[in-house]
């Protein structure tokens, strides 16, 4: 255990009685009387655990008063150096917090540069240990703080070998009573119930803190066990009256341990004959240690239990092969087109020395992506998010359009409950957060991040729009204001993220609303008409819009796009998120598109001004919020503070922009003082043109395999509640009967989704039987492609097709080239969204037909395999969302 | 083997005192029940087999046990998501009221470890132990439930790899005895007949690459974690991934992906791999682009579709085991820690009935992998799905008497991290590569050290993986 020459344990004491008028700090003359008292405790012959001897205890229980920094950096280390085994590190003066870190004040401590002057808790104290070789460090660390604001501190000290263990006086954001007594005028060290009668306080003076600390550290009995920092933090934590000060502050005594910590001793047992020697409390104080002395007894009544064998967060049930407590499991939650980032900065997170205490990882990371939309609906139904927010089989609920549909779980339509989530800007926490009460409730949040948006056209569309090409590698600059009367007529198709889902989205469509030139100022604060023409406006500003889930899909579509036919919309025009990212001067991002990743073509990248910069935020949900939930457990709200404090740190900065963010504050083109977003949301939704949404769900025999018809149906019922109110839809079952020639119309043209309209009943028993799997698709997609081009009622139309592959009578092939001459009549005008169920999904290559890729690719449209169930219902959500 | 003998063990001894236990209760007389039913909270993935058989099965057991009803919590689709909100809520407290949980092989440890779950006690001990001593389930199985001399969970599906391949173009009954011969039958496979790869696997940067690493690995003689005594108190691991024979392996696999000089050769495995998890692996597969597939058995039921179309008669697959030993998957069921005495009971009443022998062979007709041998029945019809169903069973046996665990330790999450951070882009870049080009491996000592690191549970690491 103990370092080769060194120690095998040692006491640094440090008190400093300096006050600092200047910022208002009294003196406090019980620092010096603090150390003589727990000196004594430490080393007394029954209790402590420092030999008595008094050249020796000298020697190892050192004291340091109202040194510089420079002194006490310097003891520190050596020290620490020194010692093989417990080093245990005492303070008592004043402490501030600066920047969320603790500052503990030496003499000459300058308020203005607390950096340098005084001793950071982060820097100097944890620093000093994890520098330290790890052959030379300790193997465990006790600090023990008597301060205001100590609670700061709340990590036990890092680079322990074993463990270590931190106790504090207060708590984070309180002050300790620095009231001055009405008599004496020197600080009033105790509760007002226990002063003596005479009004005097004794002399010499302690702080209440401290003096309770070696209270309870003498009040162990013989036959008890050892007393350790985890029994002796219990003995501390508040119990009653015995900490209040008349209401106007607190002590809030509490600790913190990490490995083999909470189980430090830190005072012994007295044998039998020595019972009577310890610690010996001046009178004045006896009222007020009844409540510890009441539950030192309950401690030790359980002490057969709790024992010597301290559980520590699940306990190291003393394996040696393990003996770090399981990672606390954090879950973050971020927009999809931060996912690699984030799971890249997370993955340097785990890995860095903020993450790390006594040798062990304090917490593990799991980030996972979810739209905007998705978030609103899980925080707005946080209380089920844990449980998945599903009703028993049967029950329907209200759905976002109003029509009843069967709810889906939380948890995978989301994903996890987030403890962090990673908002991109603060327009999307306002969208998000409208109805959520553990947002409402949540920490301030921290900024994190900045990005600007970014924008990539074809060739073709460049020149149509009047852009300058940028050159080779190059990146132009573009604005709102100048694109926005240029789209209208243009003949380009607008590629654009779905507002309600993606930030990217939301911030490019907050842009061409501010370039409206009717809109002068700022947007304003309550519904109004002439917001509502304004978003209109902003709409009809651009020919043709296509919605899209996020800006990835939105990438997909423009390499797809930019290799239609030509009779199509002449060109392409994209939104990206991030500057940071997506322009030029970095590697390209990497795609993940249906049927592969597209190579990159000749885009045009360009800066584009007048849309609202990404101003990400972390945001903590509130869990503890909701009605009846338990607190969050100390270890996990240190283990995410520390990931906080870790994005937001300098130690972070170089990782931060490797992933692709940038630091820094937002130069704002546009101001968007008092946005509601959702409403302004929502009048953009009613501004859109009605979509009219043809459901073409596969009948055959073959559906009731492998779980088809359950995808199926539930990609059909969760695209529906993605439909706005003015939308409708129709509902055909196709292949029926023996040959799959047959129709049957569940839902007639056009059905609205509405508060009272239920969902279509889909039952497997409207299915072929399971031998009748004919399928004539070509028959069954003419048939609606006919109906939709025809149909006059609205002019936006979508095919959702749902497919189990072409299946003719007789063993012959699926007609693959009629199908995709069927498919080309929708290009460019109408949309078709392809679900395959065949094993083989959206392939093609000569071992598989490949209906279905083969349709989408014709008809410019999208495919998905059955797992897709939440990408179709998005897909129909972006398109109820922008134009066609 | 020894390992576990240590976990009945203490199993045994665990089993004893809870006899003596109950037996004393039950001279007590005790309280009258309470009345009213008891609700159940089961919190698992998705079901994916194709009739819903895990709903019908709950549904039978509430109609059998009028006092017990169940509430199932479906969990986020994927691995990852399920653990972490598992894991995360339990730690917070388990404010949801989880009862039961269904948890992925490699996360067993880490709940126990934690005492998220309970020990197994009564007739679950007794079912698990028996079942382990009489050598009923599986090899390795009870590895995978087994931490501090305990037993925390009863297995419920198991899992081994399979080689799935196209029997048209390497006939019947292909079986490669080594890596050397699999790779001699990609030659097979040429760029004119519409394949791009030999083989195609899950090399893609999650657990998919774990278990290919695993598996490349082992086949070479190597080991990347040796365990001694797992399970128990004693439990050991030593870091081998720096050794001599696992860099061989490992370059093995890099090798297979380099490019073929012939513009008509497909190298062994595609850089399509390097992306893939499962389902791409299958649709690749079925697309006709690789010619033979690595993957679990939950692919048979896909390839079994395809096999009766009238338009493809020729085609044909087959299945056999991959060379040397596939990694072991699977789920088990745990009880949560700290729930009331009638929530732990009735929750292993459920899991006592879901792992029991009938509805083990439900599971079965179902598509699942029974943990139990005697659950894993063969009933194959004539004709080419015949011949392949009657491949599949042998294979499968066969691959599951071999399978190997990876590492049963609390730290599984930053184990398998530490691998695909430090293999996954190597393996990207390599297939990039031509044959005649090294594509130098990674510092393997750096991966062993990182890997020490993290089954030591974490402390900063320091080094730059090479991504």
């Amino acid at each position: 255990m103990n370092a080769a020459g060194g120690r095998d344990r040692s006491a640094l004491l440090v008190g400093v009685e300096d006050g600092f008028p200047g910022a208002k700090l009294d003196a406090l003359p019980y620092a010096p009387h603090n150390l003589q008292l727990l000196k004594r405790q430490l080393c007394d012959p029954n209790r402590g655990i420092f030999p008595p001897a008094a050249k020796e205890r000298s020697d190892i229980v050192r004291f340091l008063e109202n040194p510089s920094r420079d002194e006490w950096r310097a003891r520190l280390e050596e020290t620490a150096r020194d010692t093989g085994g417990l080093l245990l590190l005492y303070f008592c003066g004043h402490g501030v917090v600066d920047d969320d870190d603790l500052y503990l004040l030496p003499r000459g401590a300058k308020f203005d540069d607390l950096r340098a002057t005084a001793m950071s808790w982060r820097y100097d104290v944890q620093g000093i240990l994890r520098k330290l070789p790890h052959k030379d460090r300790p193997a465990e660390v006790v600090a023990v703080l008597d301060c205001c604001w100590s609670g700061a501190a709340r990590h036990a000290p890092e680079g322990a070998r074993e463990g270590a263990y931190v106790l504090w006086s207060c708590e984070r954001n309180r002050l300790q009573p620095t009231t001055r007594h009405p008599q004496t005028t020197a600080p009033w060290l105790a509760d007002a119930t226990a002063q003596p009668d005479s009004g005097e306080l004794p002399d010499p003076q302690y702080s209440f803190f401290t003096y309770e600390l070696c209270s309870a550290m003498g009040s162990t009995q013989p036959g008890d066990p050892p007393l350790t920092m985890e029994r002796l933090r219990d003995l501390l934590v508040p119990s009653g009256p015995a900490w209040s000060t008349g209401g106007r502050a607190r002590w809030r005594p509490d600790g913190s341990g990490t490995g083999s910590g909470p189980g430090i001793v830190i005072s012994r047992a007295p044998d039998q004959a020595a019972e009577s020697s310890g610690f010996q409390p001046p009178p004045w104080s006896k009222r007020a240690r009844k409540p510890l002395l009441a539950a030192t007894a309950l401690a030790v009544a359980t002490g057969a239990v709790i024992g010597l064998v301290q559980p520590w967060d699940g306990g190291t049930a003393g394996s040696s092969s393990a003996s770090c407590p399981t990672p606390q499991e954090l879950r973050v939650a971020t927009a999809p087109e931060d996912l690699q980032p984030m799971r890249d900065l997370a993955a340097r997170f785990v890995r860095s020395e903020a993450n790390t205490s006594g040798d062990c990882r304090r917490s593990g990371v799991t980030v996972y992506a979810a739209g905007l939309d998705r978030l609103r609906e899980g925080f707005s139904r946080a209380g089920e998010w844990g449980r998945g927010g599903a009703q028993p089989a049967g029950a329907t609920a209200p759905g976002k359009g109003g029509a009843t549909q069967t709810p889906t779980s939380i948890l995978t339509d989301v994903g996890p409950q987030p403890d962090l989530w990673l908002a991109p800007s603060t327009a999307a926490l306002a969208y998000v957060s409208e109805d959520a009460a553990v947002l409402r409730e949540a920490p301030t949040p921290a900024r994190f991040a900045v990005n600007r948006m970014a924008l990539v056209v074809t060739p073709d569309a460049g020149r149509r729009l009047g852009l300058a090409e940028p050159g080779p590698g190059g990146t132009g600059r573009t604005g709102w204001a100048d694109l926005r009367p240029k789209l209208r007529g243009s003949g380009v198709r607008l590629l654009r993220p779905d507002p309600a889902q993606s930030v990217t989205g939301l911030h490019q469509a907050l842009g061409m609303h501010a370039a409206d030139p009717a809109h002068t100022g700022p947007f304003t604060e309550r519904a109004g008409d002439g917001d509502e023409d304004a978003a209109e406006q902003a709409e009809a500003a651009v020919s043709h819009v296509q919605g899209l889930p996020d800006e990835t899909a939105a990438l997909c579509a423009l390499t797809t796009a930019a290799k239609g036919p030509p009779t199509g919309p002449g060109g392409a025009l994209v939104s990206l998120d991030t500057a940071e990212r997506a322009l030029p001067a970095r590697e390209a991002p990497r795609l993940d598109c249906p049927g592969g990743t597209p190579k990159d073509g000749p885009y045009w990248r360009y800066e584009l001004v007048g849309a609202p910069a990404l101003d990400y935020r972390l945001v903590r949900p509130d869990w503890s919020a909701l009605p009846g939930a338990p607190g969050v457990p100390d270890r996990r709200e240190e283990a995410l503070q520390d990931l906080v404090d870790w994005l937001g740190s300098e130690e972070s900065r170089a990782d931060t922009a490797a992933a692709g963010f940038r630091r820094g504050s937002i130069d704002p083109t546009v101001r968007l003082p008092g946005v509601e977003v959702a409403r302004w949301i929502e009048r953009l939704r009613d501004a859109r043109q009605d979509l009219r949404l043809s459901v073409l769900f596969d009948a055959s025999g073959s559906m009731h395999e492998g779980g088809r018809f359950r995808a199926a149906r539930e990609a059909v019922l969760r695209s529906l509640e993605r439909l706005g109110p003015d939308d409708a839809y129709s509902l055909t079952l196709f292949a029926r009967g023996k040959d799959g020639r047959g129709f049957t119309q569940l839902e007639d043209r056009w059905r609205t989704v509405g508060p009272h309209a239920p969902a279509p009943a889909l039952d497997d028993g409207l299915l072929n039987d399971r031998d009748e799997r004919h399928a004539d698709l070509r028959l069954a997609l003419g048939r609606e492609v006919a109906a939709v081009t025809q149909d006059a009622s609205a002019d936006r139309h979508a095919i959702l097709l749902i497919t189990d592959g072409e299946y003719l009578p007789g063993g012959r092939k699926p007609r693959i080239a009629a199908l995709r001459e069927l498919a080309a009549r929708l290009y460019g005008d109408e949309t078709l969204i392809v679900m395959s169920l065949r094993p083989y999904g959206c392939e093609k290559g000569k071992g598989v037909p490949g209906e279905a890729a083969e349709l989408a690719q014709a008809a410019g449209g999208t495919c998905h395999p059955a797992a897709e169930v939440g990408e179709i219902a998005a897909e129909v959500g972006a398109l109820a969302g922008g134009e066609g | 083997m020894r390992a576990r003998r240590g976990g009945r063990g203490a199993a045994a001894r665990a089993l004893t005192a809870l006899l003596l236990l109950v037996g004393a209760a039950g001279c007590t007389g005790g309280d009258a029940e309470p009345s009213g039913s008891v609700t159940i909270r089961l919190v698992t993935g998705t079901d994916l087999s194709n009739d819903q058989v895990r709903e019908d099965l709950i549904s039978r057991f509430e109609s059998e046990n009028d006092d017990i009803e169940v509430e199932t919590v479906q969990l986020p689709a994927g691995a990852d998501g399920q653990r972490s909100q598992l894991l995360a809520a339990l730690q917070s407290g388990n404010p949801d009221g989880y009862d039961i949980v269904n948890l992925d092989v490699v996360s067993t440890a880490e709940f126990a470890h934690a005492e998220l779950i309970s020990p197994l006690r009564g007739e679950l001990l007794e079912q698990v132990t028996e079942l382990d001593e009489d050598g009923k389930y599986w090899e390795k199985i009870a590895d995978t439930v087994a931490w501090d001399d305990r037993l925390w969970a009863v297995p419920w599906n198991t899992d081994a790899g399979l080689l799935f391949y196209r029997a048209d173009v390497l006939g019947p009954g292909f079986q490669p005895r080594d890596w050397q011969e699999l790779a001699a039958a990609a030659g097979k496979a040429r760029r004119t007949a519409g394949f791009t790869a030999g083989l195609v696997t899950q090399l893609g940067a999650y657990e998919g690459l774990t278990v290919n690493i695993h598996e490349a690995v082992w086949r070479g003689g190597g080991e990347i974690v040796h365990t001694t005594d797992p399970g128990t108190r004693k439990a050991r691991h030593e870091v081998r991934v720096d050794r001599p024979t696992a860099p061989e392996a490992l370059k093995q696999l890099g090798d297979a992906l380099a490019v073929p000089a012939d513009p008509d050769r497909v190298p062994v495995i595609g850089a399509e791999s390097v992306d893939a998890d499962e389902s791409a692996s299958t649709g690749a597969f079925l697309a006709g682009r690789a010619l033979m597939m690595r993957n679990w058995p939950v692919a048979y039921g896909q390839l079994f579709d395809e096999l009766d179309r009238p338009d493809s008669p020729g085609l044909r697959y087959g299945v056999a085991t991959m060379p040397g030993p596939t990694v072991l998957g699977g789920q088990n069921l745990a009880v949560v820690s700290g729930i009331p005495d009638r929530e732990r009971s009735a929750a292993e009443k459920l899991i006592a009935d879901l792992t029991g022998e009938p509805s083990q062979k439900r599971l079965v007709a179902s598509g699942f992998v029974p943990p139990r041998k005697d659950a894993l029945e063969t009933r194959c019809g004539g004709g080419a799905r015949g011949r392949f169903c009657e491949e599949y069973h042998r294979a499968l046996r066969a691959a599951l008497e071999r399978a190997q665990p990876r590492p049963v330790t609390p730290y599984y999450g930053a184990v398998t991290r530490d691998i695909q951070d430090w293999l996954h882009g190597w393996l990207a870049r390599r297939a990039q590569q031509g044959p005649g080009e090294t594509g130098d491996l990674p510092p393997v000592g750096e991966l062993a050290d990182a890997l020490e690191v993290s089954l030591g549970g974490g402390g900063a690491n320091h080094m730059e993986e090479p991504g």
